[in-house]
């Protein structure tokens, strides 16, 4: 038998501000958001309540009713990290635990709530814990985690607890709304004259089907126990950060290099343990007279090792200017990969790259990751087009390089440069670069390539000479067959 | 100069002179590791490559800017496997040397090319050489503009020729431990199955 407790904080964005010590919930305050291409009121305190504010009305409307309202966007990002909290403090009451986003929280406490004496002394306990940190909550116990949710919403207080196997009897008073169907269904059920989840369970299921949906018989059903309905508790995301607060502040490189360590050896632990590492760190420095520091360093793969995030902070570190101290650190690694390590003995090449990777990090973290590139090979038959520069630490050094069947030359010009023919052929027997003339010996080519046309916006076929020239360098000529008065350019030069 | 040993200390580590072995291109002429060389000229380019071929492990090019991209992996492929290359870009001189020093000191690299431009000086050598020596990597820097003073092991002015059978000429025309010498070179070519450059010896006279 399942037992859920549900915990629902209806004020929960603003008793968000509240702990903060926002002076303006002292006068008319609402929380406001867009819906319905308006801003309008999602939730406000007791004095704009008393003023005549209530949910769904517009911004506007709200600030003619009450002139001194003071509003805030809701904040939902901040509300679920909240509520995430939460849900890490209601560990305390239950290992099953599951966020209801946006503002409930259900607890499975089949077999627990003995342990607090009971369901009712447990939900109790729960809102005087609650209460002790500032929110309101409202509580209901019930076999499914829909009738809970339905009990915390919509049931009288004193009545919270549907005593086990009772679901219809309790629920039976509930409104629609109690319902987890899609607004439309309900609407239509509305428009039909159901008022209540009693009367609906009086109709035959089939019946129901047909006419709404099945949607909401299986809601119905949820609601009342007859299909399961349990708790899918939220695993935790495991955290891997560590923070330190000093009694006194350092700032020493060598004192702060020691906090760092610490801090690395924990969080590289914590990764060590799942078989993770981060490809990337964040430290931040909090100093006593210039708040808060944050630096950040990258990794060319996933690292877990203390000694390596160190080396790479040691920079940084350097660089950052503490004049008064430093007194609360924290370090956290972002962006969390498996690991997948090496033996290092036997494979020599894999030890080489763990060298290599930790270069490439040390240059990255200065210059720029996509500053170090490695080539990879790409398939295409045009020179120029058979390989590609792709950032190094992203990607595996390839081994699939194929020798080209002809000499290809070792520098490739990004554009072809125009070059000056003095004394015309095909190839030019004289021509001029760069201010030195070339008079050519001997001659390869031409090599003919047609453009890839689903490609290219440069449809012209290009012809390929290898010129040997008097002069000693050996150059790729190039030309477009075709073109009148025929054009030639430098494509690359020979070794 | 093999009969004055000494030793530097830097950083509490020891340096030894002849710790690491040289490469040898020919009978009697070798390219010490742990060294930084210079390389000018035309060919400068076909020598590197070549050197690349006989070593192992990957190589990282440091270069300015776009320097890096006009290098086609198609035709390093006749001289050493191009998923070796890593290349470095650095947005002015500086960032070139600077990222060639971490590199030559870091055990990692084996082989670093930098391409600071005009030649680095008596300082900047000095550091590259110092660096390459902690790690034993080969440091080789081309020079395009202007060769300074410098600190570097050796320098090698490697030129183009229309011979075809050997389309290069390597001569050195500095070095520390008193190698000369000039000889005429054939590229080699994997595809053939040849892996070390073919050279030529030259009496000076006759030098190309």
């Amino acid at each position: 038998m399942r037992r859920v407790l549900c915990l629902w904080l209806p004020q929960l964005p603003l008793e968000r501000l509240a702990r903060k010590g926002d002076l303006r919930l002292e006068g008319p305050f609402a929380i406001i958001a867009e819906q319905k291409s308006a801003w309008r009121v999602t939730h406000m305190n007791a004095q704009a309540l008393r003023a005549g504010v209530g949910p769904g009305q517009s911004l506007p409307d709200a600030r003619a009713i009450c002139p001194e309202l003071l509003s805030e966007p809701a904040d939902p990002v901040r509300e679920k990290a909240l509520l995430y909290a939460l849900r890490r403090w209601a560990d305390t009451l239950s290992p099953s635990v599951a966020l209801f986003e946006p503002d409930m929280l259900l607890l499975d406490i089949a077999g627990v709530d003995h342990l607090f004496g009971g369901e009712d002394a447990m939900a109790a306990h729960a809102v005087e814990r609650l209460s002790d940190i500032g929110f309101s909550v409202a509580t209901g116990i019930a076999d499914t985690q829909s009738a809970a949710r339905a009990l915390a919403r919509f049931a009288a207080p004193g009545q919270t607890i549907a005593p086990p196997g009772s679901m219809r009897a309790v629920l039976s008073a509930m409104p629609l709304e109690a319902l987890d169907c899609p607004d439309a269904r309900r609407t239509e059920l509305r428009r039909t004259g159901f008022r209540t989840i009693g009367e609906l369970a009086e109709i035959k299921q089939a019946d129901l089907a047909r006419r709404y949906g099945i949607e909401v018989v299986n809601g119905l059903a949820a609601l009342l126990g007859y299909r399961p309905d349990p708790v899918a508790p939220s695993m935790l995301e495991p955290s891997y950060a560590a923070r330190m607060s000093l009694p006194e502040p350092i700032g020493l490189l060598s004192d702060l290099e020691e906090v760092l360590r610490r801090l690395a050896g924990q969080v590289c632990q914590r990764l060590q343990e799942k078989g993770m590492g981060a490809r990337s760190f964040s430290l931040t420095v909090r100093c006593v007279d210039t708040g808060d520091h944050h630096l950040k360093v990258g990794f060319a793969k996933p690292c877990n090792a203390p000694e390596q995030i160190i080396q790479q902070f040691v920079h940084p570190l350097d660089k950052l200017k503490i004049e008064f101290g430093a007194d609360w650190f924290r370090l956290w690694a972002e962006q969390v990969e498996p690991v997948r390590s090496r033996q290092m003995v036997l494979d020599h090449a894999g030890a080489e790259t763990d060298a290599t990777s930790q270069l490439l990090s040390s240059l990255g973290n200065r210059l720029g990751f996509d500053r170090i590139e490695r080539f990879v090979p790409h398939a295409s038959h045009l020179p120029g087009r058979t390989y590609a520069r792709v950032e190094a630490s992203r990607h595996e050094a390839s081994e699939n390089w194929k020798l080209p069947g002809r000499g290809r030359p070792l520098h490739l010009f990004a554009a072809p440069r125009a070059i000056t023919v003095t004394q015309a052929g095909r190839p030019p027997s004289e021509f001029v670069w760069q201010r030195r003339a070339y008079h050519s010996q001997s001659i390869e080519g031409p090599e003919r390539y047609t453009p890839e046309w689903w490609q290219d916006a440069d449809l012209r076929t290009r012809d390929y000479w290898a010129v040997q020239t008097e002069e000693g360098p050996r150059f790729w000529l190039l030309t477009y067959p075709g073109v009148k008065p025929a054009q030639w350019y430098l494509a690359g030069r020979f070794a | 100069m093999s009969d004055i040993s000494y030793k530097t200390h830097i950083n509490g580590m020891v340096f030894e002179p002849g710790r690491y072995d040289s490469i040898a291109l020919e009978e009697g002429v070798r390219l010490a590791r742990g060294k930084l060389h210079e390389v000018c000229g035309e060919g400068a380019i076909g020598f590197v490559a070549s050197l690349i071929g006989l070593l192992d492990g990957p190589v990282i090019w440091v270069a300015c800017k776009d320097q890096p991209a006009e290098l086609n992996p198609e035709g390093l492929a006749q001289f050493f496997d191009p998923g070796r290359l890593i290349l470095v870009k650095g947005i002015n001189r500086l960032d070139v040397l600077w990222a060639a020093e971490q590199a030559l000191r870091h055990p990692g690299a084996r082989c670093v090319v930098l391409e600071p431009g005009d030649g680095p000086d008596l300082r900047e050598s000095r550091r590259l050489q110092i660096a390459a020596e902690e790690s034993g990597a080969l440091g080789l820097a081309l020079i395009a503009g202007r060769a300074q003073t410098s600190a570097a092991h050796t320098r090698w002015q490697c030129e183009c020729r229309k011979d075809e059978s050997y389309p290069a000429a390597w001569k050195i025309t500095k070095s520390k431990d008193g190698q000369h010498g000039r000889w005429r070179v054939r590229y080699p070519n994997r595809m053939r199955g040849e892996y070390a450059p073919g050279l030529m010896p030259l009496a000076s006279a006759t030098a190309a």
